[in-house]
């Protein structure tokens, strides 16, 4: 392959300040994602996991080192990244199909083809019926694939997301990881995917990046070979998940008892 | 069009309340048409007792009688006087009601989002917030005369504040992932603003402009009681200095209605345009 990551992070050092006291996040920071990859990033709550999203989304600027997209630093906001956060910040005020078509109208997308993609990503998020009601009448799950739709469907390169399905109970988080899947199967788009849970991120990755307590710092990472299509329902029962699984629990249980909410 | 949305509310709550569980299966009592009646008779039970102890227990030079407010009252629509002293307090409380939404929703605004103006001028907000906006009636009174301008002005700077600092708060309390979220699809700041921050600022400024009503309406009033020869207040003033019980019962009885109009006005607007509020309530 050659050497073209979509996203880097070179000797990236995040620093946050309390009033005037500076609070290290990141710490001298090297990954490389390369297009069409699904990486996880693992670690201990409080390590700047959501940190490294908002660097890679230009929200937030690097104290040293750089954040390169394609080639170029990112300096201002990445109108390349899609951004899926825990909350799914749907607009309230708005209907399904006006949250889904938002980036499309922005974009000055014609109506034409607006109601075309709106018609194609509630069929691939399975919310056709649903496109008047407001966020407040879906179910989690259903507002997780709204917030979904709405992002794929102005055709980020990249699709950034922060602990997405932290928030929906067990059952309903394997059906979205399935969901997301197929999805991710069809439009194949470079994924960062923040999360705390192990399962999570086996389930779904080519590769996962472990990261050390504060300051945040690569400690491991691992690529993950299971074949795919992956069924997240019988996944986790197979030898070889469970052998990845204590790879990383290794890597991962001392710093866990740093991290902040234990 | 807005009646049709605001029944669509309507339904939506009502369908709502129908799938809640409760305790005991729905007595007839929560019915609204039971529950119109139930007020209608309380009403009327009031007025009767009314009529019937004043004059009887209580000397009618205090409490007047119903039917003698009544009497007033067509006295005033026959002569003209009801319509132009009701037409002139509900435009000045209209007018103040108007120029203060507008300048208090801007202001507002403009401070929400720069936080750092906000954050000097505080102090000064606060000390003319603290001041009771009624006692500067006497100085409009040297600027503005005695007429419409002064009490509409009055009015306006009352409004001003209720309205400005619940946009103020509104704005600040806007998600802040939110706009993130909606800055990287590509929106430009007007577009943040409109798509976002307005909307969500609007259920704070809704508590703002429902505050306000019956605040206008003192504008109005209290300007007229203090310096007019025209509208509510001046006929609530004319009628008390003519030991006129009826008549200022009366007035007071025309305010109500005024307040009652501009509360349901509001409360309409509202319906339509937080109608997405409806249905997580």
């Amino acid at each position: 392959m050659i050497d073209s990551p979509i996203l880097e992070f070179r000797d990236v050092t995040k620093v946050f300040y309390k009033g005037t006291q500076p609070v290290v996040a990141l710490e001298g920071l090297n990954i490389k994602i390369q297009e069409g990859e699904f990486v996880s990033v693992i670690g201990p709550s409080g390590c700047g996991k959501s940190t490294l999203l908002n660097l890679a989304a230009g929200l937030s600027p690097a104290a040293k080192g750089d954040v390169i997209y394609r080639g170029s630093p990112v300096d201002k906001i990445n109108l390349s990244v899609g951004y899926i956060t825990q909350h799914d910040n749907l607009l309230p005020w708005a209907t399904v199909r006006k949250n889904i078509t938002m980036g499309l109208k922005i974009r000055n997308v014609p109506t034409a083809e607006r109601k075309q993609r709106l018609e194609h990503y509630l069929e691939l998020t399975g919310l056709k019926g649903f496109e008047n009601h407001y966020p407040a009448e879906l179910s989690g799950g259903m507002r997780k694939r709204c917030s979904l739709a709405r992002t794929l469907i102005y055709s980020p390169e990249m699709v950034l997301m922060d602990e997405p399905f932290s928030a929906l109970d067990a059952h309903v988080k394997m059906i979205m990881h399935k969901e997301l899947l197929r999805i991710w199967d069809e439009e194949r788009k470079t994924i960062l995917f923040i999360t705390h849970d192990l399962v999570e991120a086996i389930t779904l990755s080519d590769r996962i990046i472990v990261l050390s307590a504060r300051p945040g710092q690569v400690k491991q990472v691992m690529q993950v070979d299971l074949p795919r299509p992956r069924d997240p329902f019988t996944l986790h029962t197979k030898p070889e998940f469970s052998a990845i699984f204590e790879t990383l629990w290794d890597g991962l249980k001392d710093d866990i008892y740093k991290g902040e909410n234990v | 069009m807005t009646e049709r949305i605001v029944n669509e509310a309507e339904r939506r709550r009502i369908k709502r309340a129908e799938d809640e569980f409760s305790d005991a299966p729905r007595s007839p009592m929560d019915m609204p048409a039971i529950r119109i009646g139930i007020r209608l008779l309380m009403i009327t039970v009031f007025l009767i007792t009314w009529e019937y102890v004043s004059g009887r227990w209580i000397e009618e030079y205090w409490v007047s009688r119903p039917t003698e407010v009544w009497a007033k009252i067509v006295e005033w629509w026959q002569s003209g006087d009801l319509v132009l002293h009701m037409g002139i307090t509900s435009g000045e409380a209209m007018s103040g009601f108007l120029i203060g939404t507008i300048l208090g929703g801007v202001v507002g605004f403009i401070f929400g989002w720069y936080k750092r103006i906000a954050d000097i001028l505080d102090p000064f907000i606060i000390a003319i917030y603290s001041l009771p906006k009624v006692a500067l009636a006497p100085l409009f009174i040297i600027w503005f005369g005695i007429g419409f301008e002064m009490k509409v002005i009055l009015t306006a700077v009352i409004v001003f504040f209720l309205v400005f600092f619940n946009t103020y708060s509104g704005v600040r309390d806007t998600s802040r992932e939110l706009i993130d979220i909606v800055r990287l699809m590509g929106a430009k700041t007007p577009q943040v603003l409109w798509w976002v921050v307005l909307p969500s600022a609007l259920t704070a400024i809704f508590v703002g402009l429902r505050i306000s009503v019956p605040y206008a309406l003192i504008g109005a009033v209290v300007g007229e009681m203090m310096a007019s020869n025209r509208g509510v207040g001046f006929l609530l003033m004319q009628s008390a200095g003519q030991f006129d019980t009826a008549g200022t019962f009366a007035a007071l009885l025309v305010l109500i209605v005024i307040s009652a109009v501009f509360n349901e006005t509001i409360r309409h607007l509202e319906a339509y345009l937080l109608r997405w509020k409806d249905v997580q309530r």
